[in-house]
């Protein structure tokens, strides 16, 4: 059988954006991530983290401002300081603790780099007398340590989930947070990713030959790999009317979103992306819009032979009337400026989303030079746009064929 | 508003395969292993090992290259689906969906993967074929690709309430009609590393480790009809999950009330705490709640919830908050 996808029910609440915080290779903050982008600079830099020579791959989008403290987790860092930004833009505060608030975080690997420690050391000796050192590490390992780390610093005694599927893990987590509000779970939640550079994920990325050889050139004729990078990024949701009754700045509403598998292969991604079509139908399906709504797409764009093009086929599909007449919504790919944050991924891209319609303002696609089509891939430095710049859709794909989309929207009148 | 139906179940536990196993398991039929962590240092365990399911490598050519965690959730999620009759020719099977959770996740291959050394300037023994097992999502993804699933496919690696956190997922899913079906629960591997944690925080970890799978099918009944079955053929309905942050009983009144389930109707709960079911199987962390759903279908057998309608099983989410599924008898049967 074939369902169509409920649109939520009039009794659901409407989940805004109303705050954001960042930290990437391109600095702290939000806007110092927007200004890379407005000034088409990439903040992929020489590796520090270790000696890439081995790899011959020399570049990482690494957030070198932030020097490594030793014996303080990275993960950690990077969420400490996304969330003190989360706390001073949203307007948080005392109100917004406590059990009516939730959060819910993507990660792919979690404090991977402390765990290398324990496999390298204390797991080929599991017989020997373990020290606390160990069982700290341990203790933080598990993913969910983000998620309770960020609950714990920002008095978050709701529902708190952590979701592992890899690049799509944040822009799930966005999902998930969502329906914990329009059910009822919370009133509000914090929702996003957060991942680390680890030479761990570099050696597995460089191991089945999906790194770049030099520049991440997303939708490019050129391109041909990845590069990997660093982030945390988090966003407030919350409900419309408790926004409204605090006076808060809204951002832009949340107001449909996909999942869907490729069930075709674990590391490869159905060459024809029915998979990410199914998911971008079933946003549409509960926004109640269609692709002629759409104003921008904000791609994954790893810069792999096989994802972008994959995403050029599912857009072609779902546009091609419009691409057709000549009004292919723009698209851009960000991880040039950024480098692929994985788990933060999703997070990432929906946060520049809502700056895109912020400011009016098309986030742009650097290092593109031969657009593997004739759409606006947005090329060089982000551009102001006169035209209606509404309603965004912001996907994702992953290993183990996992595909999202997520429909942010302005909210009129307040946006 | 169409109901809810677990339509099939499947389980790994060290009891061995299926629920029948399970259920020797709960009524103290099957010694539990022995290992040694550390020296001198003898404890039990439910430890599976790495299996080698043949039913599972026939239905699947690619099924030797499955890892341990893989396969738990691999051969549960076969089970569950040949108990549910969904097969390649089912209708509706490409929308069905997989939704698991874990605590640990990936955590064995992480460990084998981290094995690489840099020689000679170069990065030896970094293996492709290992590096794709280092998702938490590989069981969930290996699912889908063996049965061509290609509805809503997740993993949530919330710790020891994971599971129930996929099954109030997969409620929404369901009930907003993203997937007629979809094969629900929890996968659990664990490693030598984890009895640091019981040496760490013995008062929240010093149960007995055990590791596995727990899954179901949950169906709407108005897919379950156009494949031409019915209510009657499945093993229960699952009237929802309710979610409430506060002491135990505090959050069970509170969940049971938003599910709208009375007290006199409830014939079995099965607690997450250390003396309730977990005393006779385990932990099993990420994997307890999809476990102790299958526990909880199979007591329906032994005792028909002692006459009652309802069943609840109760998870510890994240921070103080708990989670409960409700169940209840199919009135076709009774």
């Amino acid at each position: 059988m074939s369902l169509p996808v409920a649109r939520p029910s009039d009794a659901a609440p409407r989940v805004v954006v109303t705050g954001m915080g960042m930290v990437s290779a391109a600095g702290n903050g939000v806007e110092a991530a927007w200004q890379h982008l407005a000034e088409g600079r990439s903040a992929l830099s020489p590796i520090q983290r270790f000696d890439p020579k081995p790899y011959a791959r020399a570049v990482a989008g690494e957030a070198n401002h932030l020097p490594r403290e030793e014996g303080y987790d990275r993960s950690f860092q990077l969420l400490d300081l996304a969330a003190a930004e989360l706390t001073e833009n949203s307007g948080w505060g005392p109100e917004q603790t406590g059990r009516q608030t939730g959060v819910v975080l993507g990660t792919c690997q979690g404090s991977i780099d402390r765990a290398e420690a324990i496999h390298r050391g204390y797991a080929r000796r599991p017989h020997d007398a373990p020290t606390d050192d160990h069982r700290r590490r341990f203790a933080a390992y598990r993913p969910g340590m983000g998620t309770a780390r960020l609950a714990e610093r920002l008095g978050i005694a709701g529902p708190r989930a952590t979701v592992g599927m890899v690049c799509v893990s944040s822009s799930v987590a966005l999902l998930h947070a969502v329906e914990l509000i329009r059910r009822g779970a919370c009133r509000r939640a914090v929702a996003g990713g957060f991942e680390e550079f680890s030479q761990f994920t570099f050696t597995g990325f460089h191991c089945i030959g999906a790194m770049a050889t030099g520049e991440l050139k997303p939708f490019d004729e050129k391109r041909d790999g990845t590069v990997l990078g660093e982030a945390a990024v988090l966003l407030t949701l919350e409900r419309l009317d408790d926004a409204l009754e605090r006076g808060a700045t809204i951002l832009a509403e949340v107001v449909g979103g996909g999942v869907a598998a490729d069930a075709f292969h674990m590391t490869a991604p159905d060459p024809d992306g029915a998979g990410l079509e199914r998911a971008i139908r079933q946003a549409f399906g509960e926004a109640g819009v269609g692709p002629a709504d759409v104003d921008y797409i904000c791609a994954h764009g790893t810069g792999t032979a096989f994802n972008d093009g994959m995403e050029s086929k599912a857009f072609a599909r779902i546009f091609a009337e419009l691409a057709d007449a000549g009004r292919m919504p723009p698209v851009s790919g960000l991880k040039s400026v950024f480098g692929h944050t994985l788990g933060a991924a999703g997070a990432l891209d929906a946060l520049v989303s809502i700056l895109a319609i912020r400011d009016r303002t098309l986030p742009a696609t650097v290092a593109h030079s031969e657009p593997i089509t004739d759409w606006d891939f947005v090329p060089g430095a982000n551009r102001k746009t006169n035209g209606r710049l509404d309603l965004v859709l912001s996907t994702n794909s992953a290993f183990g064929g996992n595909n999202s989309a997520v429909l942010l929207r302005r909210v009129k009148g307040i946006s | 508003m169409t109901r809810l139906l677990i339509s099939g179940a499947g389980t790994v536990t060290w009891a061995g395969l299926g629920l029948d196993a399970l259920k020797r398991a709960t009524q103290g039929e099957v010694p539990w292993e022995q290992e040694e962590p550390l020296e001198g240092q003898v404890i039990d365990v439910g430890r599976v090992g790495r299996i080698n399911d043949k039913a599972s490598q026939k239905c699947y050519q690619r099924w030797g290259q499955l890892d341990t965690y893989s396969r738990y959730g691999f051969i549960a999620a076969r089970q569950a689906l040949e108990d549910a009759g969904i097969e390649a020719e089912t209708p509706g099977r490409a929308g069905v969906g997989v939704i698991l959770g874990t605590a640990f996740g990936c955590m064995e291959e992480n460990q084998r993967f981290d094995r690489y050394v840099i020689k000679d300037g170069a990065v030896k023994g970094a293996s492709p074929l290992l590096f794709k097992g280092t998702v938490d999502n590989a069981p969930a993804g290996w699912i889908a690709v063996a049965w061509k699933l290609k509805g809503p496919n997740a993993t949530f690696v919330s710790g020891d309430g994971a599971a129930l956190e996929a099954l109030w997922s997969a409620e929404g899913l369901l009930r907003q009609g993203r997937a007629p079906a979809l094969v629900v629960g929890g996968v659990e591997r664990f490693v030598d590393l984890h009895h640091l944690l019981r040496e760490r925080d013995p008062e929240r970890h010093g149960g007995i480790l055990s590791e596995g799978a727990g899954l179901v099918v949950v169906e709407r009944e108005d897919a379950l009809e156009d494949r031409g079955r019915s209510a009657a053929d499945a093993r229960a309905e699952l009237v929802g999950v309710g979610r409430a942050c506060g002491s135990l009983s505090e959050a069970r009144a509170a969940a049971l009330e938003r599910l709208g389930i009375e007290e006199d109707e409830i014939g079995l709960t099965l607690l997450a705490t250390p003396d309730g079911l977990k005393a006779q199987v385990g932990e099993f962390h990420g994997a307890w709640g999809g476990v102790a759903l299958c526990a909880a279908l199979t007591s329906i057998e032994v005792d028909g919830w002692n006459g009652r309608p309802c069943a609840v099983v109760h998870a510890f989410g994240e921070g103080d908050e708990h989670l409960f599924a409700a169940l209840r008898r199919i009135e076709e049967q009774t």
